[in-house]
């Protein structure tokens, strides 16, 4: 789910009442397929192309395009991993913890970067990633895959890869998983 | 978000000591990067009070304030800023009014950062008050034992020196058993603290009784003045007695650590050669100072409780 | 000054105990004590305690050389609210107090007092303690109890010629035993609590020396003692056994030593900074054992300026205010008759003092009026701020106390109504 939703907030305490399924795992699978081609389309190539897969939603995702990627063009693609959490906006405002460290272990100058993420829904995580990109070199162009495109944008943000456009109401949650993605809303824990 | 404060290991638990090893893997990947940065506290503004001497523990916490994109201000004993006779209350408030988010405090009496607390709306890290607690070195201590061996949990681990006089020591017990490793506190009766049978440790003053057995000897300085008050006869009694030579430490269990919160008196508590010691992790106790402190900074001015995501089940 | 009544208290002193109204004569001296009697004026005060005010054995009230902390105004302020009608004022720097003319000038400023001051005299110089001031003539001016802990504990000869000397006139030597030099840098109690906060620390044992070496020199030579804040079982126990060998010797304990323990330091409050130092709870619950054989509770007041306590414990000063909670923590926690608690508080200590002709003693008519007012039921919370005392930074802050004083009566003038301080325009 897309990486703004997390933290402490009413949205996020309680536990996921799924409401309906809007992708199963075939649809999943085919979506990545065809955003690996798209990827390829657009780069014209592997050529000086890595992926980056956001903290926590995206890792999986951006290594199942790695995979497509090599399946198809015989070439491995470099992926990275990144956690935001210290370049969010609202640091102080809500508790905000990263979950697994960043692991970037090459140069990203001259490269296009491929973020990846489950959800795109605000955009302050792309934000966030895009400043936290700039300081592992500078890359020659900055592209976004992601699987559900939920609107509610607060930030001139724009997917280049989308696996599905999903419209939904602010309170819903959106959860991408390899079985397929869900949606739904939080309830109270119980007690 | 209800204010923390890091004044001793009782303010954070053992969930809090957790929660600070865990950012500090975080922070070890940000500084071993290109650009060791992160905007995370950006616009924060840490004070840095230092009645007391300290260049390395003051330059550590500078430089993860730094890393953090935090600002800091410089109120230590040397420069001009902590006048002399100013009351300690005049202090606070005026340097609180500058507007601080956090002031990290190092004061030769027990105590202070309670105080500090009382009279502030900042946050207050203990970098040392008397010979009460030292927080920050109790965690990068941790930190440094988890990296190597694992789990504190079941781990035994045995403090050696002046523990009466030692900071270091009380915030160490407090820490390692809090994340459920047995401690042994080794010393001579005159530098045991009077009353530790309520501490939960072993004690004993038989240096010798503890090195096969331990998984971390973590040596104690030895002021040289002490000798001088009669704690000890001569320090080379105390070498002799309670020092980690290079006979002892060949006696150690492999996968044992020899660890020392530093400066060392090499030739009384650590033979000279110890930092040689493969067995040694004196250095990483040094590098993870910054990072630990990043992540004590972050805790208490960014973040709370590490990501937990709740459990989503189909219903 | 027309004739008062105090009418339906029940009025305790040292040989009673009885339900009666109290007439008091234009003169300021009880007139009469039985039931239904009239007066002029009447005050009601059933449901209330009557009985001789309380005298104080060790106040410090301020000085020429320091009117910061407390003043004679203030300080006797506080006395008359806590109930008390005398209050020996201990000077804290020698020079005011060893010689005859410094204290008749002491004397002098004490008329603007609220209550009596009994003017302590120094028995040294204050620019050696190793010498005797001059005890005869400070003691001709009228000055019965003499600060003698001026020079060291390891100075055996001097302490002893003094105690030797001494006995030509009828004074009381007053001896605090806290030299402690056992732990010159102790600050708190030696014990658990201070080997968890790493705070140096004064073992109980030194002070228990102290009180040992000194009731033995004055077995010996045969002088008056009186021992000041004691705060072990076993200091009583040490002076009980010298008693019992015919030692004339008196001991004192403070509110706040049968009150708090030393487990309130653990907030670094420097408020609980006391010398000699706050004791832990199973040494209290010692000392309350053996309370009935101690000779008065005296306060120790201690006033300082307030910022001094806003300090790192280690370094603000000692000592804690403790006029105005006596009656409260004595009552609160001393679980004894309150006849006893009143023998500690008023008729032995004016004893000690001297003064049982005018305080304390018997309520019987001809003696003036020096009388204290008092609920012993209500609970109530001690604030600090709503101190008369210059100083506000109290140990009792917060502290829940019973009995609370409504009235004092000094020389039969009504200087506190209602707990409040009369202006005595002096």
């Amino acid at each position: 789910m897309a990486e703004s939703e997390r933290g402490d907030t009413p949205h996020n305490r309680g536990v996921f009442h799924a409401r309906s399924e809007i992708m199963n795992a075939d649809a999943v699978r085919r979506a990545l397929w065809r955003m690996s081609h798209e990827i390829l389309e657009q780069n014209r190539g592997l050529s000086e192309l890595v992926l980056v897969g956001l903290e926590a939603g995206g890792v999986h995702l951006a290594r199942k395009l790695a995979e497509n990627l090599l399946e198809i063009e015989k070439q491995n693609v470099p992926v990275g991993t990144l956690d935001v959490a210290f370049y969010r906006d609202d640091i102080g405002i809500r508790q905000v913890a990263p979950s697994n460290p960043t692991n970037m272990p090459f140069d990203l100058a001259s490269q296009i970067v491929v973020l990846v993420d489950d959800v795109l829904f605000t955009g302050r995580t792309i934000r966030a990633a895009m400043d936290a990109i700039v300081d592992f070199g500078r890359p020659a162009a900055v592209q976004l895959a992601v699987m559900i495109d939920r609107g509610h944008r607060e930030l001139p943000i724009r997917p280049d890869y989308v696996g599905k456009n999903v419209p939904t109401r602010r309170d819903e949650l959106v959860d991408v998983t390899e079985n397929g993605v869900l949606l739904g809303v939080m309830k109270d824990s119980k007690p | 978000m209800t204010k923390k404060h890091i004044r001793g290991i009782d303010d954070l638990g053992k969930s809090g000591i957790e929660e600070i090893l865990v950012l500090s893997d975080h922070f070890r990947e940000v500084s071993n990067r290109r650009i060791p940065k992160v905007p995370a506290l950006r616009g924060k503004t840490i004070a840095l009070l230092f009645y007391e001497d300290s260049t390395r523990t003051r330059l550590s916490f500078e430089t993860a304030s730094k890393r953090l994109s935090a600002d800091s201000l410089n109120f230590s004993i040397g420069s001009s800023s902590v006048k002399k006779g100013e009351s300690l209350r005049d202090t606070i408030e005026t340097i609180s009014a500058m507007g601080v988010d956090a002031i990290v405090v190092r004061h030769g009496s027990a105590g202070v950062p309670w105080l500090l607390q009382r009279w502030t709306d900042a946050a207050v890290i203990n970098a040392g008050d008397g010979s009460h607690e030292h927080p920050t070195q109790a965690l990068l201590d941790c930190y440094t034992i988890r990296k190597q061996l694992g789990e504190l949990n079941g781990k035994k681990i045995s403090i050696v020196g002046d523990i009466k006089h030692s900071r270091v020591a009380r915030s160490n017990v407090k820490a390692f058993l809090a994340l459920g490793a047995s401690v042994t506190l080794v010393a001579p009766k005159t530098l045991m603290p009077f009353n530790s049978d309520d501490w939960g440790v072993e004690t004993t003053d038989q240096f010798d009784s503890v090195i096969e057995d331990s998984d971390v000897l973590y040596m104690l300085r030895m002021q040289l003045e002490r000798q001088q008050k009669s704690f000890v006869p001569s320090l080379r009694e105390y070498a002799k007695e309670y020092g980690l030579s290079d006979s002892r430490a060949k006696n150690m269990k492999p996968e044992s650590l020899i660890m020392h919160p530093g400066p060392m008196n090499r030739g009384v508590e650590v033979s000279s050669t110890i930092k040689e010691n493969p067995k040694s992790v004196i250095n990483n106790q040094v590098a993870n100072g910054v990072i630990i402190r990043m992540s004590a900074l972050y805790h208490l001015l960014g973040s709370g409780s590490v990501n937990k995501l709740e459990g989503f089940s189909d219903e | 000054m027309s004739e008062l009544l105090l009418q339906g208290g029940r009025v305790i002193d040292k040989s009673g105990d009885r339900f009666a109204d109290v007439l008091i004569d234009s003169e300021g001296r009880i007139a009469e004590i039985g039931k239904g009697l009239k007066g002029r004026e009447t005050l009601d005060v059933q449901g209330k305690i009557v009985s001789s005010g309380f005298v104080d054995l060790n106040a410090y009230l301020g000085g020429p050389e320091d009117q910061l902390s407390e003043t004679i105004i203030s300080g006797t302020e506080s006395a008359v609210k806590g109930g008390y009608t005398a209050v020996v004022a201990i000077a804290r720097n020698s020079v005011v107090a060893d010689n005859a003319s410094s204290v008749k000038a002491l004397m002098e400023l004490s008329e603007e007092a609220s209550c009596e001051i009994i003017v302590a005299g120094s028995a040294t110089l204050h620019n050696d303690a190793g010498t005797m001031s001059p005890l005869g003539e400070i003691s001709d001016a009228g000055v019965k109890l003499f600060s003698a802990s001026g020079p060291p504990l390891t100075d055996f000869e001097t302490t002893r010629r003094i105690m030797e000397y001494s006995q030509k006139y009828d004074i009381t030597l007053l001896y605090s035993c806290s030299n402690s030099f056992l732990s010159p840098k102790g600050v708190m109690n030696e014990g658990a609590v201070s080997s968890q906060l790493g705070i140096p620390g004064i073992p109980a044992v030194a002070e228990e020396i102290e009180v040992f070496q000194l009731s033995q020199l004055a077995l010996l030579t045969g002088a008056n003692l009186h021992f000041q804040q004691i705060s072990t079982a076993k200091s009583i126990e040490i002076i009980n056994e010298a008693k019992s060998n015919g030692a004339s010797i008196t001991c004192e304990v403070s509110p706040h030593h049968i009150s708090l323990d030393e487990s309130f330091i653990t907030s670094f409050d420097a408020r609980y900074k006391v010398l000699p130092p706050l004791r832990s709870k199973q040494e209290i619950a010692s000392v309350k054992e053996l309370i009935t054989s101690v000779d008065a509770i005296a306060t120790g007041h201690s006033p300082c300026q307030d910022h001094l306590k806003h300090q790192a414990f280690a370094d603000a000063p000692f000592g804690t205010t403790g006029l105005e909670a006596a009656l409260g923590a004595s009552i609160m926690h001393l679980d004894i008759p309150l006849k006893e608690i009143l023998r500690l508080l008023s008729w032995s200590p004016a004893e000690i003092a001297g003064i049982a002709d005018t305080h304390g003693g018997d309520l019987v008519p001809g003696r003036p009026a020096n009388l204290a007012v008092f609920d012993p039921e209500v609970t109530w919370v001690f604030e600090g701020d709503l101190m008369a005392s210059k100083c506000s930074v109290t140990a009792f802050e917060d502290i829940e106390l019973k009995g609370l004083v409504s009235h004092t009566l000094v020389d039969g003038k009504l200087v506190v109504i209602d707990e409040v301080v009369q202006d005595h325009g002096k």
